[in-house]
């Protein structure tokens, strides 16, 4: 055989990649050097597609295709006396036939053929003897009645039972429509029966939709469990023959099968098996699909559906139903929308569904009786008995991802709890020793019947085994207290803020919990106080002291409050180091943990190294491409990033992704979370470009994965958003956005940092659309939940001082934008670095409102350093660069300094173009500003094709734009500059429409646009065109601007109209009382609009002529003259 | 604690011998269990070989007291060889029946039951099985891997666990053996 040369293999693995042989071809040219491996690659690579399915199934595995034949009829087409008339259903075990018995009496019936070629039929009529004098006990209306059983001619076992008309309940349930509460009704039926069964000593132990038929009685709904006695007469224990073996396949019901009956020692099956199955069947009846979907049972190898069975928890329902495929479908079958059904089901129904299905028996429902009470609960709107029990799962859930003495830890964590007093511990107390109570009466009931049925001669199998369930419940109950009492407290701790802890990790249980996070403030109380009796405990052992702290640490940074989390975190590392050793993959995560917990709360000196040193150890002592080096490896790049060391952040970034997508699969959640984490480095390296492809991927995936409304999905959302806004395309920014927000503060509450986070990009949304009505409100209070929650000095709080305080710039209030930026430059400096892209950012808007106040001294200085330590840091071509280009730009034009201006504008106008594209807000920033220094200096033909081009973009976009103002007054100013009065109408009209559009049809924006518009029409001369502009204008103004100089211009601008047109008595009063009230208010009227008065005037002199008053108009004429520099202005544009 | 599970634990620890003990004592049992099956089934179906395993490994070292990954994967390693041994006697049976003759170091009515249906045919499988053996010359991790997968059933995840590498690598060295194996047994 051929030596490998090494890199052969690793080849061959991208090559097999590539299915077309072109391609392959193409590869290896490339990537391959030597001509003696590529033609091994080739040709390994040309095998594996030839080879096919070769060594695809193991060795001696059955043909899963293969399936039994059913079997035919016994000879003469009945058995016994009963008439086999025909087959309705068939199953895993056998076939069932409606059937006719004529003696004793004439009635129809079910009989059952058992499939042959397990057991005697001597031996499973011998089991069903056992049981036939229980089965006889059994009088309830929601059981179908085991009538008879015998042996066919051929040998075949059959049963025969009473005959029900009806459908299974699922498929019931769906062609009617019924909602959740009606098939929680008929679910409670059922429950009622199997405990009526229960109460018998009758276990079913194949409970399953087929075996719940739904007949129609009187009008009503009457639900009939089928089948009691019959799976355990025909002596199929599930693991070991209906399934195990396989025989043709997979015939037996894997999918309601309880864990203990997949266990290979085969626990005794007890009545909590069927609880189980029940749980199932619920879920089923709420989602459509069993919690271990038929789908993957018929994937997986048996051995591997039974672990499956045993060891696979299962989603919660409403997250099934916000992911699972065909979900309208479901739902419509339930009479509802998607979204409402998930959100029916959420919470109460979860918890109740999974506390059924619990992997051990002991912590699931005792009874079907509990079952169904805790379903009545919900449906009377009551809180359901699952939700405290499922708290403390969830603890275990969380204590099992961290393996080791955990449990022993947590059992201590509890310990510590318990030893607190308060009332709300009275409180659960209380409700503990009711509980208890209750439990002692049940066992004692359940003992008693136990004790009647031995005593009417019940089979001593049965009656042992109920005895045995009654020792268990009276074990149960005199448990030693302190557990009780440290279980109890484990419920109502447990529950919130230890759940939340998997927000990084396991999605589902962070949703429950984060309903509840901020909303209940005892939950911090009792944590405070675990931690300081902790500090207290000097008799642990390390590796216990070492998981107390993690969880400790961990629920402090869960909740929030990295900066308490630290020394708890810092603690545990030490004690990790000198317990399981300083390379232990306990002490390496730990590592990673407290590194991020450094990270989260700014302290980013101290985060750097440790994650540095975590990666390098987990490399060593773990591998490369281990989950959790890359894990740590994807913190750290977070980190460098944070840094702003972008040039160490990407490559680690895109080193990360890739390993993942090899070693986890394209669609694991943390390939999702590395793919959202390089849109980040890309969006933060300015490559908007990279960054939407990826983000629009991860948003797929993580909606598909853990839905729509999961706090990593809109997570994702958050990025894709910034994303969108970095590329411009604002109206999808803005949607985006305000879904995510809406969405996060109904999970998390309104002041949690996720929540605050999305706040500022709405925020952000807004002021780039221009909307800093909505923008400024947002980010005020944004900044007070950071301030409150974070501190000042937190990125994220320092984040949105800068984005105040610019939106206040752009707002024209530079009086509050100059301290809040002042203050916000300070602590940014201290905290993250003199040339942090923050720091630098706040510079820079710090420099443009010293410009917008005046203080163009202070401006220039800071704008230069910002400049050059922008160009150092983050390169020539960065979108931060280009901004601080622009900005110093325009401050050397405001200085009266064109000539440094233009050369620094045409620059960045070039670069933008590159970098972020023809049609980007800000190159149409450039484009303007540009213009602007061309006409200064006197390049109108140069300026107005940018200004032109810049229009048509923000028309295609609506006018939804960042500098829509002052780009198109701009392009309307330059049109009438230069007499293309057309243009320059047609855009006055447009433009007109989006100030009505945005400030309203009776605002004082819309009445200017309405007096720039019918100004240049009388100046044209246009009288009937004038006329309503101007009588709009004046009512307007009439309502906004009572008495105001503007609006006794506007008076006399509409008499002017009508003087045009020859309606000299409709313009007389309006044309001398526009004077009047002008004259009379001459102080008030700023110098651009003094023109007015002149223009009034001469509409008097003009009304006294045509009129034929010369009186009149040798007065007005000399009054005219007191205002020789009032001549109307050479240009057609004119202000109010 | 079963003799298994001090095999298990030795050879966990290092105890080469350990690991070499185990085999007999798999092979053993996973005998025992397909002709207790074959007592019970009728004719014309077939076990498989996975849940054979499987159910071998649940038998001998019990659910509860499990080693670490270490531990299983020596016995997995163990359950695969011996698998791999059953099934080419049983292949070499059935060629030696046509022949007339021929070597078998167990009784054969089992383990032919086992492979026969659903397997390969034997001589594909005596072709493999050579090619496999040369193959374990310059690659023994790539051969464990064929073995753990084709004869032992398990998924390429559990054979990385079960042989200390990554997934990543499994994947890799799976490919990399399966277009070998199947390139020589194109040459004969």
């Amino acid at each position: 055989m051929p030596p490998p040369e090494p890199g052969v293999e690793t080849l061959l693995a991208e090559a097999v990649g590539l299915p077309d042989p072109g391609d392959r071809a193409a590869f290896l040219g490339r990537a391959c050097g030597d001509p003696a491996v590529r033609a091994e690659v080739a040709r390994l690579a040309d095998l594996h597609f030839r080879a096919g399915s070769f060594l695809g199934r193991p060795a001696g595995d059955a043909d899963p295709t293969a399936t039994y034949s059913p079997p035919a009829p016994p000879p003469g087409g009945r058995v016994g006396p009963y008439k086999l008339l025909e087959v309705i259903g068939e199953g895993g075990m056998g076939v069932v036939w409606m059937a006719e018995q004529t003696e004793p009496v004439r009635r129809r019936v079910a009989v059952k053929l058992v499939r042959p070629g397990l057991d005697s039929a001597h031996q499973v009529l011998a089991r069903f003897e056992q049981e036939r004098q229980a089965l006889a006990l059994m009088d309830h209306p929601n059981i179908a009645r085991v009538l008879d059983a015998g042996t066919a001619a051929d040998g075949r076992p059959y049963f025969v039972m009473e005959l029900v008309h009806g459908p299974p309940i699922t498929t019931y349930c769906d062609d009617r429509r019924l909602g959740v509460a009606d098939r929680l009704k008929l679910f409670v039926d059922v429950c009622r029966a199997v405990q009526h069964a229960h109460q018998k000593g009758v276990i079913h132990r194949d409970l399953k939709p087929g075996n719940v038929l739904v007949a129609r009685y009187d009008e009503k709904s009457v639900p009939k469990v089928i089948d009691f006695g019959v799976a355990k007469a025909a002596g199929r224990p599930l693991t070991d023959k209906t399934l195990f073996t396989g025989f043709g396949g997979v015939v037996g019901t894997p999918e309601y099968m309880s864990p203990e009956q997949a266990a290979p020692n085969q626990l005794d099956v007890d009545t909590r098996s069927d609880v189980y199955a029940l749980g199932v069947l619920l879920y089923e009846l709420l989602t459509g699909t069993t919690p271990l979907t038929r789908a993957r049972t018929r994937q997986a190898a048996v051995h591997e559906v039974l672990r499956l069975v045993r060891e696979e928890e299962p989603p919660t329902p409403s997250s099934r139903l916000s992911s699972a495929d065909g979900r309208a479908a479901v739902a419509a079958c339930r009479g509802t929308e998607p979204r409402r059904l998930a959100g029916q089901v959420r919470g109460e129904l979860d918890w109740v569904a999974l506390r059924a299905l619990e992997k051990d028996r002991d912590r699931r429902y005792d009874t079907a009786a509990a079952l169904a009470r805790d379903v009545e609960r919900y449906l009377a709107g009551e809180v359901v008995e699952a939700r405290r029990a499922s708290a403390g799962y969830r603890l275990r859930k969380f204590v099992r991802r961290h393996r080791g003495p955990a449990v022993a830890a947590s059992l201590v964590l509890l310990a510590l709890l318990a030893g607190m007093g308060g009332t709300t511990w009275g409180l659960i107390e209380a409700r503990e020793q009711k509980r208890q109570a209750i439990a002692a009466r049940d066992a004692e009931a359940e003992r008693a019947d136990g004790e009647r049925r031995a005593k009417l001669g019940a089979e001593a199998e049965q009656a042992k085994a109920v005895a045995a369930a009654a020792r268990e419940a009276a074990a149960r109950v005199t448990e030693e207290r302190e557990r009780k009492y440290a279980q109890a407290i484990a419920d109502f701790v447990k529950n919130d803020f230890l759940a939340l802890t998997s927000v990084e990790g396991q999605g589902r249980y962070s949703d429950a919990a984060a309903d509840q996070l901020g909303k209940d403030a005892t939950l911090r109380q009792l944590l405070d106080r675990a931690a300081a009796k902790l500090d207290g405990r000097t008799d642990l052992a390390p590796r216990t002291a070492a998981e107390l702290r993690l969880i400790i640490g961990l629920s402090y940074r869960g909740v929030g409050e990295a900066a308490t989390a630290i020394p708890h975190l810092e603690r545990c590392v030490a004690l990790f180091r000198a317990s399981a050793g300083p390379t232990a993959a306990d002490t390496l995560n730990a590592m990673n943990s407290l590194a991020m917990a450094y990270q989260v709360a700014g302290r980013l000196g101290q985060a750097l190294p440790l994650h540095e040193e975590t990666v390098r150890l987990q490399r060593a002592t773990q591998g490369a491409d281990h989950p959790h080096t890359l894990t740590s490896m994807g913190n750290l790049a977070l980190a460098y990033q944070a840094a702003g060391r972008l040039d160490q952040a990407l490559p680690l970034y895109e080193e990360t992704l890739k390993l993942r997508q090899a070693t986890q699969g394209a669609d694991h959640p943390h390939t999702v979370s590395s793919m959202i984490s390089l849109a980040r480095g890309y969006l933060g390296a300015g490559k908007v470009g990279l960054a939407l492809p990826l983000l629009e991927e991860a948003v797929r995936l993580r909606k598909a994965e853990l839905g729509a409304e999961h706090i990593d999905t809109l997570t994702s959302q958050d990025c894709l958003g910034v994303a969108y806004q970095d590329a411009g395309r604002l109206d999808q920014a803005r949607l985006l956005c305000e879904d995510t927000l809406r969405l996060k503060k109904g999970r998390l509450g309104a002041d949690h940092p996720h929540t605050l986070v999305s706040m500022n990009n709405l925020a952000a949304c807004y002021a780039a659309a221009g909307r800093l009505d909505l923008a400024l409100p947002l980010y005020e209070d944004t900044l007070r939940g950071q301030t409150a929650k974070l501190g000042t000095d937190h990125p994220d709080t320092l984040k949105t001082m800068g984005n105040l305080g610019l939106a206040y710039k752009d707002a024209r209030k530079p009086d509050l934008a100059v301290p809040l930026l002042e203050e916000a430059l300070r602590l940014c400096r201290a905290g993250q670095g003199a040339d942090h892209p923050e720091t630098l950012r706040i510079m820079a808007n710090l420099a443009a409102s010293y410009q917008a106040a005046g203080k163009l001294d202070q401006a220039r200085p800071l704008l230069e350093e910002a400049l050059r330590l922008v160009r150092v840091k983050l390169g020539a071509e960065h979108p931060h660069t280009l901004t601080s280009m622009s900005s110093l730009a325009s401050l050397y034009r405001a200085e009266g300094k064109p000539d440094q201006a233009l050369p620094l504008l045409e620059e960045a106008l070039r670069l933008r173009r590159a970098v972020l594209g023809a049609d980007h807000p800000d190159t149409h920033q450039s484009m303007n500003n540009l213009a602007g220094i061309y006409r200064e200096v006197g390049r109108l033909a140069l300026g107005l094709p940018l200004l032109e081009a810049a229009a048509a973009d923000i028309e295609e976009q609506h006018f939804r734009h960042k500098y829509a103002d002052p780009i198109i007054p701009n392009l309307i100013d330059w049109y009438g500059r230069l007499g293309q009065l057309d243009r320059a109408e047609s855009w006055r009209r447009k433009w007109m429409a989006v100030v009505k559009d945005r400030s309203g049809a009776d605002s004082v924006p819309y009445g200017t646009e309405l007096s720039w518009l019918g100004s240049n029409l009388l100046r044209q001369r246009r009288w009937a065109d004038a006329e309503p502009v101007l009588r709009e204008c004046l009512a307007v103004r009439e309502t906004k601007l009572p008495g105001d100089w503007r609006t006794f211009n506007a008076q006399s601008q509409l008499g002017g109209a009508l003087l045009g047109q020859g309606r000299h008595a409709e313009a007389g009063p309006l044309v001398l009382a526009g004077y009047e009230g002008l004259n009379a208010r001459g102080q008030a009227i700023p110098p651009n609009g003094k023109a007015r008065l002149g223009e009034a005037i001469d509409r008097l002199i003009e009304l006294s002529a045509a009129t034929g008053r010369p009186a009149e108009v040798t007065k007005w004429r000399a009054e005219r003259a007191k205002y020789p520099e009032l001549a109307p202005p050479p240009r057609p544009a004119g202000g109010p | 604690m079963s003799p298994v599970t001090q095999l298990l634990d030795a050879a966990a620890a290092g105890d080469p011998r350990a690991a070499a003990d185990l085999l007999p004592l798999v092979y053993d049992e996973l005998r025992r269990l397909a002709a207790g099956r074959l007592a019970a089934e009728r004719p014309g179906h077939t076990l498989q070989a996975t849940a054979l395993v499987h159910e071998a490994y649940l038998r001998l070292v019990g659910p509860d007291c499990g080693p670490g990954w270490t531990g299983r994967g020596h016995f997995f390693g163990a359950a695969a060889r011996a698998m791999r041994q059953i099934l080419v006697d049983a292949a070499r049976a059935k060629g030696a029946d046509k022949r007339g003759g021929g070597r078998g170091r167990v009784s054969l009515d089992a383990a032919a039951a086992v492979a026969a249906p659903a397997g390969p045919p034997a001589d594909d499988l005596l072709a493999l099985d050579d090619a496999l053996t040369r193959l374990a010359a310059d690659h023994p991790a790539h051969a464990r891997l064929v073995e753990l997968r084709y004869f032992a059933g398990l998924s390429v995840e559990d054979a990385a666990a079960a042989l200390g590498v990554s997934a990543a690598t499994a994947k890799r060295q799976w490919v990399y053996a399966r277009s070998w194996l199947f390139g020589e047994l194109g040459q004969n």
